[in-house]
Order: C-alpha cells, then structure tokens, then sequence
C-alpha cells in the first residue's frame, strides 16, 4: 500500500476583502501519496494556485484540513509553519522569485543554511544539484545574469536543497520557452523517478499536464475530475 | 548569510541608500561639532574665568562674601599665605583687599570694586599686566597709580590719563576720598570685570584704609584644574578659622552648573538630530521593504523564520547607520581639530560675547568619548527605526506576498 503524504480534508477559501466574496476553493478532498507526479489543472480562476498554497502551508483555509504525514499544518503557528515548510516543502514559482542580491550557489545553499547543515556538506550538495539542473557552472552568477529557463532551474535545485518530502510548483514552465520547459520537465521527471520525490504541479500548460501521471482538474474552485494516465516520455 | 544579504541589500538602490549615509554622516557631522563648539565656549568661559576673575581658588573671611563688609579680613593671614605658597601645584598667589567704592570723574560716577594689588603677584595671577590697552601697568612702589577698565573709562568720559576720585568705608567705617590718576586701561573678556574692576597698589589703598596689612581675598592659582579638588581638600585641612577656602566652582554657581548641564545639552542636541534622522531611516527602511514584498514573501515562503526576518531588516538597517557613522565620525573628529588648532573667529560678535564672559575666538573641543557616545545613541536610534519597517515586514503573509508585482 502506497504511503500517503497529503491529505486535504474538506478545504474550502473563501476571499472577503472585496465587495463580494470569493468562493476560491470549494469543499475539496484530496489524497497525494509519495512518489507521485499530479498536475492540478484548469482554467484560470478556478483555484490551483490557491488549493497548492494552501496544501504548501502558504495560505490558510476557511475551513477544512491538511494533514501531512500526520501533522495537521493548518492548526501550526506561523513560525511553526515556517520550520515545517523549511523541513518538508520545496517551492518552485512561476516567475522563479530568486533573491536578486544572491549568487544561485547563494540561492541554493540558503536554505540548508537556514537548516544548519554544515558547510562542507552544503558546498557539496550545491555543486551536486548545480549539475542535476545542468548548470555546474553558472553557479557564480546572480539572476539577473540568468535566462529565464535558468533561473528556473536554479528554482529548481533550490527548492531539492532542503530534500523535501514533496515539490509544489505554480505555473512553473509559465515564463519558458519549449526547450526550457522541456528540460526542465525532464530534471523534474529524473528526480521524481531515481528519488521518489512527490511533485505537485498547478499548470494549463499542455507540456506538463502530458508529462503528468495524475492529473486533477479544478474547475470553479471543485474537483471535477481526478485521473491518472499513462505519461508521455520525452521522446514522445 | 543574513548578513550578506542585508549587506547586498544595502547596495541594491545605491542612490537610496547613499541619501541615508550622507544624511547620517551629516547629520553626526554637526551634532558634534556643535557639541564640541559649545564645549570650546565653555572652556573658553572657565578658563578665562578663572585667568581673569577667580582663579583657581580664593581665601575670604568666612563672612566677608555672605556680608560684603570690609571689616572682615582674612584672620591669621600671614600664617595662610604661609601655608599657600608651601602647598605644591601653586603657582602663584595674590593677596587683596576688596572694597565697595564709588569712583567718579567730572562727569559722572559709578558703583565699583575697589582692588587692592602687589602688581607683581596680581599680574602672576591674572595676567593683568599682559591685557594693558592704554597706558601702563600699575609699578610695585607708584603713588596715586590707578587701572581703570576700558568700560568703565568710557562708562565715565574720561581720557587714560583723567583723575579719578575714588570715595570708600576705611575700617573703622568712616567715608574716605582720594584722587587717583589713570595710569593704565585694562582689558577683559568679561564685560563685567571691565566695567567693575578697578585696581590700586594695595599698600597704597591699606594706608589710606586702615587694614593694618589685613587682606579680604587671597587668590591661587594651580598649574593645572585637575589639582583643584585634591590641593582645595589638602588646603582645607591645614587652613585655621578665621579664613575659607573655595574652589571657583564654588565661587561661580553659573560657571559650575554650565558645566553640570553640558552633557544634558549634548544629549538633547544630539536626541534631536537623531530623531530627526531616525524618520528618515524610517522612511527609507519601510520603502525597501514595501518594494520586496514579494522577495521577502518568497523567504518566509521557503523558510525564513519571522526572528531571522527581522534580524535581517535590523541588520540592514545598522549597516547603513554603520556607514553613515564610519564617515561622519572621522570627518566631525577632523573639523574639530582643524578648527580646535585653528580657531574660530567671532570677533564681529565680541560685545555680546563679553557679556557672557567668552572670548572672541572659539576653540572647538570634545573628550574621545563623547564621539563613542554619539555613536552608539545613533545606532540606537538605528535600531528603533528598524523595528517598524521590520514589524511591516513581519505582517506580510506569504502568499499574498509572493504574488505582489
């Protein structure tokens, strides 16, 4: 039996700042178990990335829960919720969202840093992921000196750095061009396959959604279908 | 690596940040040199103060400046001034008999101070044979020999060489006059001294008196103000009844609480030109985290605990002080002893400078601690402009933040 990672009980988000309430996330169920590799999928507006922040611990629900391995973030303190996304959550952004004034070794080993890891095994760990992401080299220049596919997968072995149980990505080959989207697609791909690491995609983008073997679509804030497939390999 | 950023950050909108830096260095700039200029006007006051009015310290008859009667002289003098030329750090002594009297001229008359001198021990004492304008300086066996400061001279419309009639209690009590002719116009940075000061040999002065080589006033002067509490105490001990010693501390209350209240005037001045600077930190701080909302969502988002959130906004912040600091501390050292070697020339100023007992040229001053001082109340100040930006920053939920343009 497969181990369960994620379990979202009942989670609704409702959005009251403006005039009329936003209904964001509608009374959701769902299970991820580890090793998986799910596109949460659909339109805009039909909650994707407000359903992955809140399983990412980013956002709080109206009601509902999100139980990981047991833990129940929603009932965590801030501080709490930070240590447990430090030690369990991997995070890719759309828009990549480095630190500017940081080099990407920098932006990789922060967060290890931010664990305590000891610096032999950081500079080591980088350099590994530095590689996994194709870039051993770039690993002096900042963000700005990066194409966006790049930067992306800077993102990329950022969010491995702390070895997280799962990897929540938003829209992540958004801002790519099809080779980078590609590329990045396939580190993903290794790195769910040889370390059984769980992804969890909020994506329209077809090249993902192919390439996933879950795929849960929203619409209107539900779930309206939940299917696994087959996934297309890159050579397809 | 907190520390990297916020360093980085620092140099992100360098013209931002340069804007501050100038601004604390400005800032620090002239909150010292106006401390140390008033520290050199105040040092400028006592020392003159005590060069030519109180020297270090002075022995009266316990009553005489209570009473301010002329029959209160010095008992056992001889014996005093004994004792105060054996006392060591004393460089010079100069005994004096002190009246009420009125001089008068042709034209009009005035309320004086009426000094009996030893010229010689006088001008070792307050250097008065140094501040002649007019004239010369009183001569150890003249006869009818009179110094007249130039205030009073003009107070009077006499000449530097007019007759003065000089109308006294001798000590028996009864009303004496003399004439005296202006042997020499005195100067003082004291407007005060020069409109009541008149000096006569005192030997002169007791014989018409009647003292009987009894003095009121018994002026010291130490090698340096650092002696003065300890030589003040030793003298004490060996000075019989009959005569008080008093420091000039004890003899100016003014003088004394001026230097009393310097340092609560330094940390108003300076508390005021931090405050002022703080909002501008304030403002600053709060527009760079304003504009990385985002970033520092994207922190908290895959980390970032709030206390290393805020140590960061902190370290930003001191960073910047720092620099503003590292500047400002070494150029206001150096104004200070440019102008401290150099001076600073009010003379255009001088009459009203007089009134208070400054002098025209001003030597900026100030102890090393003080700039310590002022150093760290700026990094307070720092720091307490941090702590709203930071608390700003704090307040930013993750999600909402990571999706800020």
């Amino acid at each position: 039996m497969e181990k369960a990672v994620i379990d979202a009980h009942n989670i609704s988000k409702v959005y009251d700042e403006g005039p009329v309430p936003v209904n964001a996330v509608r009374d959701v169920h769902l299970h991820i178990n580890r090793g998986e590799f799910v596109a949460l999928v659909g339109p805009s507006g039909s909650g994707k990335t407000t359903l992955l922040n809140i399983i990412g611990g980013l956002d709080k629900p109206t009601t509902g829960q999100v139980i990981i391995n047991g833990v129940n973030i929603t009932g965590l303190s801030a501080n709490a919720l930070i240590d447990f996304r430090l030690k369990n959550i991997g995070f890719v952004f759309q828009s990549f969202n480095l630190i500017p004034v940081l080099t990407a070794k920098e932006n990789i080993e922060f967060i290890m840093l931010l664990q305590k890891i000891p610096k032999n095994q950081r500079q080591e760990r980088v350099q590994k992921l530095l590689e996994e992401v194709g870039m051993p080299d770039k690993g002096d220049a900042r963000p700005g000196e990066l194409s966006g596919g790049q930067q992306q997968r800077v993102a990329v072995a950022r969010a491995l750095a702390s070895k997280p149980q799962f990897v929540l990505a938003d829209e992540p080959t958004a801002n790519l061009d099809s080779t980078a989207a590609s590329n990045l697609l396939d580190i993903m791909e290794k790195l769910n396959r040889e370390e059984d690491m769980t992804f969890i995609f909020s994506t329209h983008d077809q090249r993902v959604i192919k390439r996933a073997r879950r795929v849960v679509t929203l619409v209107d804030g539900k779930i309206a279908s939940d299917t696994k497939q087959t996934p297309l390999v890159h050579d397809e | 690596m907190l520390f990297v950023i916020a360093w980085r950050n620092i140099w992100r909108n360098k013209t931002r940040s340069a804007v501050i830096i100038v601004s604390v260095l400005l800032g620090l700039w002239a909150g010292i040199f106006i401390i140390a200029f008033f520290m050199g006007m105040t040092n400028e006051q006592i020392d003159t103060a005590i060069a030519q009015q109180f020297s270090h310290m002075q022995v009266h008859h316990p009553k005489f400046r209570e009473l301010d009667e002329a029959v209160y002289t010095i008992e056992n003098r001889e014996k005093v001034v004994e004792l105060v030329k054996k006392e060591p750090g004393i460089i010079a002594s100069s005994e004096r008999i002190v009246i009420t009297a009125m001089a008068a001229s042709a034209y009009s008359s005035s309320g004086i101070s009426l000094l009996g001198v030893d010229p010689e021990k006088e001008a070792a004492v307050t250097g008065l044979s140094g501040r002649i304008d007019q004239g010369k300086y009183l001569e150890e066996n003249g006869r009818n020999q009179l110094l007249i400061g130039k205030k009073l001279l003009e107070k009077l419309k006499l000449d530097s060489n007019s007759k003065v009639i000089l109308t006294f209690q001798d000590a028996s009590g009864e009303l004496t006059s003399a004439a005296f002719r202006i042997t020499g116009v005195f100067t003082a940075a004291s407007t005060f001294t020069e409109e009541n000061m008149v000096y006569i040999n005192r030997r002169e002065l007791d014989s018409l008196a009647g003292f009987r080589g009894g003095i009121h006033e018994l002026a010291i002067l130490l090698q340096s103000n650092d002696q003065l509490e300890n030589t003040a105490a030793a003298l004490r001990q060996k000075i019989p009844g009959g005569a008080r010693l008093e420091t000039w501390k004890q003899l100016s209350p003014d003088l004394r609480l001026m230097i009393d209240s310097f340092e609560q005037y330094m940390y108003i001045i300076i508390g005021i030109l931090l405050i002022a600077l703080a909002f501008g930190i304030v403002n600053t701080m709060l527009m760079s985290v304003l504009e990385r909302q985002k970033e520092l969502g994207v922190l908290m988002a895959v980390g970032l605990n709030k206390s290393k959130l805020f140590s960061m906004i902190l370290l930003e912040t001191i960073g910047i002080t720092f620099l503003g600091c590292l500047a400002g501390l070494p150029l206001a050292w150096l104004t200070v002893m440019i102008t401290n070697h150099t001076g600073i020339n009010l003379s255009q100023f001088s009459e009203g400078l007089a009134m208070y007992g400054f002098g025209n040229i001003i030597y900026p001053d100030l102890e090393s601690s003080y700039y310590w001082k002022v150093a760290g109340m700026s990094i307070s100040a720092a720091i307490l402009a941090a702590i709203y930006p930071a608390y700003k920053a704090l307040q930013l939920q993750p999600a909402v933040a990571i999706r800020k343009i």
